[in-house]
């Protein structure tokens, strides 16, 4: 359990506020079946690892929006609470994107101890803290449709 | 025995009768290795398959040299090192990840983009360190590890 809370916190969203994380539906990406089901983490992994976690606030949107806001896919939609990822030392912070293409008031960032070569911190979540965010997290809505196949 | 960069020498062919789904060819036979290697060979072509922005964030399939090292680090696994297949997922930005459990042990592996291998040992829930890049050396010692050896 974290002492002090991550720098990158914002305490206007609450702890008991649910977060949903929009993953990639492959067929390993879940581990465990029914409600019990939990993301692996590499399924979780951003393509720039130095990136804080992208999340939607569930206050302020559904997970079918959330599943459904980007090309791609399938995807599922995991979730777990704002206070469950600061319990392992992380920050839930707001970050509404207000204007564009990707335009989304429900964005949020989870943010992480991962330090650049400089031991700076970039907000990005160490392969540590993403394992246990993975274990803390379960299945909130699943693809609609199975896996890809081979093309 | 390198993996053939020039050509996609990982073939699918479904009326192969040595190993079913493949093609037995002189780049990456496939014939008589462990069963759950030839699965994990058939997960790494599928993903390698994926279109672009499967993941949302704009990725590429993994590209040909990451895919040919992935399947390098499953070949070259020691036979009977590990009984079971790994879960297998692409990763964001054109890597492989992959996770083996044997008890309370799991040993995640992953793929870079650049090709270089990185792993994290997690025993009952809780990492035991944090992902570093590893040599195979050093990857093998963590199968032992896995495995109570």
């Amino acid at each position: 359990m974290a002492d002090a809370p991550h720098p990158l916190n914002d305490a206007t969203v609450p702890d008991n506020e649910p977060l949903y994380i929009r993953i990639f539906a492959s067929a390993g990406a879940l581990v465990g079946d029914g409600a019990d089901a939990r993301p692996m983490s590499g399924a979780m992994r951003q393509a720039d690892r130095d990136e804080p976690l992208s999340v939607d606030l569930s206050s302020l949107c559904t997970s079918q929006q959330t599943r459904d806001r980007v090309q791609g896919g399938p995807f599922h939609v995991v979730t777990c609470t704002a206070g469950q990822a600061r319990a392992l030392g992380l920050g839930v912070k707001r970050d509404p994107i207000a204007e564009g293409p990707d335009l989304n008031p429900a964005h949020a960032v989870i943010c992480g101890a991962r330090e650049d070569a400089a031991k700076k911190r970039t907000g990005g979540l160490t392969g540590k803290e993403l394992e246990k965010l993975a274990r803390v997290c379960r299945i909130a809505l699943r693809a609609p449709e199975n896996p890809p196949q081979p093309q | 025995m390198k993996p053939n960069l020039a050509t996609n020498s990982f073939v699918m062919d479904p009326r192969s009768s040595v190993a079913p789904g493949y093609s037995v060819n002189d780049d990456i036979p496939v014939a008589g290795v462990d069963p759950w290697k030839r699965t994990t060979f058939h997960q790494i072509a599928e993903m390698a398959q994926l279109p672009q922005n499967w993941d949302g964030q704009g990725s590429y399939a993994p590209r040909m040299d990451v895919k040919h090292a992935a399947i390098d680090l499953i070949r070259t696994i020691p036979s009977g090192a590990v009984q079971v297949a790994p879960r297998v997922v692409p990763v964001s930005g054109g890597g492989f990840h992959f996770e083996w459990t044997v008890g309370n042990r799991d040993l995640e592996v992953s793929v870079e983009r650049d090709g270089k291998i990185e792993t994290l040992r997690v025993e009952d829930g809780m990492p035991l360190d944090d992902e570093r890049p590893m040599d195979l050396r050093e990857l093998f010692a963590c199968f032992a590890w896995l495995t109570g050896g």
